[in-house]
């Protein structure tokens, strides 16, 4: 009784340590003054309270695992407030995911990839994921949140490592429109496939998706293990193409979306021109697959 | 496509006329025209950015009520949804980028005053309306916010702006807010709401960013959608979103989460009809970019 109560303080101790430690870091990466503007209040969330800054789109960052977020406010007589979200999200496979469910193709030059529009940049870059946002777009403003990423940018060191289901679908989609997921919510913000998880998607898999110059939606998912994958399979065969023995079907669009199984992994492909494309496609990706497996 | 299980492949035998944000619209001929919303717009609505002529305002509401009522004087119209007894609750929205302008609060709380019901029976809030004594004792519920795209709910409208009814409101988040409907049958909410007033005069049409909000996707609308059901004003508000995505972005640009909860509020919830080819929009005033 006496080690498990040792046992449960020292967790404790050790995660309020990391708590502090992190919050201090992520302190230190943000300036204290850009071009006049100069940083005011400073807060953080976890999981338990980032409903209280976002509202329900704490679930987006959730759903990517995040560990704590830090905003701070950047302030300017006279001009618009910038404010500064930094997401620590635990992994740069994350990071990486949580930047590509609004990411846009070109590049603004930050991070290991950035977008900037309607005076948001957000950018990637080992396990953080950052906001920076004005509350009013010009040019003035639009300096100092490039300056302020700069900055950001400068204070992560080492780059993370992208998924490695991204090597899988790289050479069949447009790269700018991959995304990567964990989550059927975030599936159907990218392509409505159903109301209900027909996919079992959730914490345990890896997604990732993309859309090929001719309009097809590209989908792999990885399971946890292979009766994972296979019970997943029957499920999406039974609610999506009921009827079907050989996971290929012609849609009500006259187009063609079929599902093929690799071991742990499903790899899906929605609206092809045709039968053959369809095939050909999931029979390469899987060819694809084994291959990169096989370097392991 | 299998028994009870709703997928892209019913959107898609569904054809022409649907939205594969999740809710289908079978077009807007009109057959059985189940129910009425009003669509009112007033190009001199704005006095400036953010401030409103609060005389247009009272005008539009007035009118859009009236019309609905079917009566032919704004204190009549206010009359058959209110009685001097009652106890007013007007649920409103704080959201920092886009709260329910004070001018649109006021004009409701003038009238609701003209009809009989002392102030002290009449109050006006939103993060608070379980703390509050005149909403935990209201006998009448009128809804005005805001209509905006959502992060996690797909929109923000009459029906999700009740979430402050419950203690705990991130137990609805899951399956992008599906359940928010179930809020209305709670007995503080229930049989409760006389009027909803979704207010478009700078509707945001695409959020981006962990605050979901940008100027550069807000348009000058001018206008408002007021119903008795909550569901069938959303999903007039869906629609004008949707159609300005399309207008803006050059093609069928889906919202990023589904705007599933105002369908499921209306066929689990019987909060209103969502098939607008059901719906019967009346259009008031201004008609440049409607739109709908």
């Amino acid at each position: 009784m006496k080690r498990e109560i040792f046992r449960g303080i020292s967790v404790l101790v050790i995660l309020m340590s990391f708590s502090f430690f992190q919050r201090d870091f992520m302190r230190k990466m943000i300036p204290d003054e850009v071009n006049g503007w100069k940083r005011r209040e400073v807060s953080f969330y976890d999981k338990r309270n980032i409903f209280d800054y976002i509202d329900g789109a704490g679930e987006l960052y959730i759903s990517y695992n995040f560990r704590l977020l830090m905003s701070a406010r950047y302030e300017k007589i006279g001009a618009p407030a910038i404010i500064v979200d930094l997401f620590d999200m635990g992994s740069s496979e994350d990071a990486f995911g949580v930047f590509t469910f609004e990411r846009g193709e070109e590049s603004a030059g930050i991070g290991q990839n950035s977008y900037y529009r309607g005076g948001l940049l957000t950018f990637w870059k080992s396990q953080f994921f950052v906001s920076i946002y004005a509350e009013e777009e010009n040019e003035e403003t639009k300096n100092a949140i490039f300056q302020i990423a700069r900055e950001i940018e400068n204070s992560i060191k080492e780059e993370g490592k992208l998924p490695g289901l991204i090597n899988f679908i790289y050479d069949f989609v447009d790269k700018d429109s991959v995304k990567f997921f964990h989550d059927q919510n975030i599936l159907n913000s990218h392509y409505f496939l159903s109301y209900e998880n027909i996919l079992n998607l959730g914490k345990d898999t890896n997604a990732v998706a993309g859309k090929s110059g001719k309009g097809e939606f590209v989908l792999i998912v990885s399971y946890p293990n292979e009766i994972k994958a296979k019970s997943a399979y029957r499920k999406f065969l039974s609610s999506f193409m009921p009827g079907s023995t050989k996971g290929l079907e012609k849609m009500e669009n006259g187009k063609w979306s079929g599902i093929g199984i690799h071991k742990e992994i499903l790899i899906l492909v929605f609206d092809s021109q045709s039968e053959e494309e369809c095939k050909e496609k999931i029979e390469k990706i899987k060819e694809k697959i084994e291959k990169e497996k096989g370097n392991e | 496509m299998s028994k009870g299980i709703i997928t892209r492949r019913d959107f898609l035998k569904a054809g022409a006329g649907i939205f594969l944000g999740g809710m289908i619209f079978s077009g807007e001929k009109e057959k059985n025209l189940r129910e009425r919303v009003i669509l009112i717009r007033d190009k001199n609505v704005f006095k400036s950015k953010n401030d409103f002529d609060p005389k247009i305002v009272q005008k539009m509401i007035d009118e859009a009520l009236m019309l609905l009522t079917g009566e032919n004087d704004p204190l009549r119209a206010w009359k058959t949804i209110l009685r001097p007894d009652d106890t007013v609750g007007i649920k409103s929205n704080v959201w920092a980028y886009m709260p329910t302008p004070k001018e649109v609060e006021e004009a409701i709380v003038k009238r609701v005053r003209e009809v009989g019901v002392p102030s002290e029976r009449i109050s006006v809030d939103d993060r608070g309306v379980l703390r509050n004594k005149v909403f935990k004792e209201a006998t009448a519920l009128i809804n005005v916010r805001p209509l905006r795209t959502h992060h996690w709910a797909g929109i923000g409208g009459c029906i999700k702006n009740y979430i402050m009814f419950t203690p705990t409101p991130f137990l609805l988040h899951p399956d992008s807010c599906a359940e928010l409907g179930s809020l209305w049958q709670k007995p503080i909410v229930k049989d409760k709401t006389r009027l909803n007033i979704l207010i478009a005069f700078r509707p945001l049409f695409h959020g981006i960013g962990p605050h979901h909000y940008s100027e550069s996707y807000v348009w000058d609308y001018k206008g408002m959608i007021i119903g008795f059901k909550p569901a069938t004003v959303d999903a007039v508000g869906v629609r004008l979103i949707q159609r300005k995505r399309e207008e803006f972005f050059g093609e069928d640009k889906p919202l990023y989460v589904p705007p599933k909860h105002v369908f499921v509020a209306g066929t689990k919830y019987n909060l209103g009809e969502t098939d607008l080819s059901k719906v019967k929009i009346e259009k008031l005033g201004w008609e440049e970019g409607i739109l709908i």
